[in-house]
């Protein structure tokens, strides 16, 4: 088979639609429909929602990516689609829409392993071909990819493209997840770990200790629930603290604002140095000299800079995607993995059979 | 015993109760769905009873949040019998009837062990009664890691072995006594 260059890429593994074109490693379009509006009420994800809405937004998500890629459906070479990780109802949508379009158009179809494609996205270039911050013959192995989002914390040793083994990971909640969760408990709002990011700027990081789990544990594991419930503890305590303060009984006290600023710049700290104390630890255990990072969280400032003193302080280089559409879930890191992918031949043999693996664990 | 309430004084005891009640429904495991109801605030331990409750079912897979997928699917075997464990997150879903979503009927006609985490404001008479079920509420208690759960079960259970486990710090409170 001729070895497809314009490949579709669709994700719909959580609740953002996003439909992708690249050519090649060239990212040609990457459309983002996000849901956040919809779930914003009920503070999560909801499936049925999700499923929905992703159904409703798939068709218009498709067009505008095929304009913005300037190509017509009858120049799509391959489709790729996200099979997991992720919602079982929301990767569902995608993989029917990927389906019907291998065979209306009567194309190969590639399953990409959604954690995969996020430590993939480090090769995606822009429409010119340049602003990839590696090319794969550049790739060092074993190099180290640490996976950041809202359902995934995992360090992860890359034997090779297609080969990897998971040397460490949360035990409880995704780092994305307490981000979002103490956003939560703050009162700011949902998806809302991007919002204690920022609020965390103008916070002094050391104002309130919070706990550093799993140090002691002996591995490269990290956990992310203590951290939540020793927030929740703080949130309550200075609460009580600012209610015995003020006379009136009737209202509720609240937080100040630098309170809160405070309370968002020493947990995004203990979050943050929850997991660069065991990259640092995989570093001086495995001596890797790439550090790739991808997923949503990819994109905090803080990790960023932490995970790029410990690195260059190791001798080892950080990589992360070109620009932060690239770290969010988004279908162009699909279609530059399922590129890969059809280099290896991995094409989907029969498409009835293909079906969503919600805990889909990366192939080793 | 159908009512009760225990209080645990640290994640690791919640995890013990949780491994020793997964002993408590053997009977049932295979042969009929058994929904174990889980209620309460964030982080008021319903994932440590849950890791607890799957290692007493003797899973040893990594038992993680199931915030993201809603749904987390695990196996473990009984007299040569392959069971589903299924680790379901229900806190985001509007309605108990959302539920079928997420697989819930399939899950029921596997006769898979079911741990259900719900916000605390959901009536608990939602499930069906003709589905064996023990629903927990978990509270947080005035000590920085303690935790008091109260529990109501529609089959008969007996607590003894419970509270004779000495490796259990919990203290164990009977139906009706005051705390």
């Amino acid at each position: 088979m001729k070895h497809p260059k314009i490949i579709l890429g669709i994700d719909t593994s959580c609740d953002d639609t996003s439909v992708g074109v690249t050519h090649e490693r060239r990212v040609l379009a990457n459309i983002i429909s996000s849901q956040d509006e919809l779930h914003a009420p009920w503070g999560g994800v909801v499936p049925n929602l999700a499923r929905r809405a992703h159904e409703a937004n798939f068709p218009a998500v498709y067009a505008a990516a095929l304009d913005q890629a300037g190509i017509t459906e009858t120049d799509i070479e391959a489709i790729a689609v996200t099979k997991g990780h992720g919602l079982a109802i929301a990767l569902e949508v995608g993989i029917e829409q990927a389906k019907q379009l291998a065979h209306r158009l009567d194309k190969p179809l590639i399953a990409v392993h959604h954690s995969e494609g996020h430590f993939l996205a480090n090769f995606a270039q822009d429409e010119a071909g340049a602003r990839a911050p590696i090319d794969p013959e550049q790739v060092i192995f074993p190099a180290l990819a640490i996976l950041v989002a809202g359902g995934q914390t995992q360090l992860v040793q890359v034997n090779d493209f297609g080969h990897y083994e998971v040397i460490g990971e949360t035990v409880d909640d995704a780092i994305g997840e307490a981000f979002d969760k103490g956003a939560r408990l703050l009162g700011l709002g949902y998806p809302g770990g991007a919002e204690l990011a920022q609020t965390a700027e103008q916070g002094n990081p050391q104002a309130f200790q919070l706990p550093r789990p799993m140090r002691q544990s002996g591995n490269l594991n990290v956990s992310y629930a203590g951290l939540k419930t020793a927030l929740l503890r703080l949130v309550r305590e200075l609460q009580a603290k600012a209610q015995a303060n003020i006379d009136s009984q009737s209202e509720p006290a609240e937080l100040s604002q630098t309170v809160i600023a405070d309370l968002c710049a020493s947990f995004q700290a203990a979050a943050v140095e929850t997991l660069t104390y065991k990259v640092e630890l995989a570093l001086e255990q495995f001596g890797y000299q790439q550090v790739f990072l991808g997923g949503g969280v990819a994109a905090n400032q803080l990790l960023k800079e932490s995970l790029s003193e410990i690195t260059k302080k190791h001798g080892a280089e950080l990589i992360f995607p070109y620009t932060t559409q690239l770290c969010r879930d988004n279908a162009a890191m699909i279609a530059v993995t399922g590129w890969l992918k059809a280099d290896e031949n991995e094409f989907v043999t029969n498409l009835d059979e293909l079906d969503r693996d919600p805990q889909w664990t990366l192939p080793s | 015993m159908l009512k009760g309430a225990i209080i645990t004084s640290s994640p690791e005891e919640t995890q013990r109760f949780g491994a020793l009640l997964a002993g408590q429904f053997v009977e049932y495991y295979g042969h009929q769905p058994v929904v174990f109801a889980l209620r309460g605030e964030l982080g008021a331990g319903k994932t440590q009873f849950v890791k607890g409750l799957a290692s007493g079912l003797g899973i040893t897979k990594l038992i993680t949040s199931p915030s993201y997928t809603l749904v987390n699917e695990y196996t473990f075997k009984l007299d040569g019998q392959t069971v589903p464990f299924v680790h379901l997150d229900a806190w985001r879903l509007p309605e108990l009837t959302d539920l079928e979503s997420v697989g819930w009927s399939r899950f029921l006609a596997s006769q898979a062990v079911i741990a259900l985490e719900w916000a605390p404001n959901r009536p608990a008479e939602v499930l069906s009664q003709n589905i064996t079920q023990i629903v927990i509420d978990f509270a947080y208690g005035k000590p920085k890691d303690e935790r008091q759960l109260n529990w109501t079960s529609n089959v008969e259970l007996n607590f003894d072995s419970i509270i004779e486990d000495t490796n259990l710090g919990a203290k164990f409170i009977p139906e009706g006594e005051k705390l």
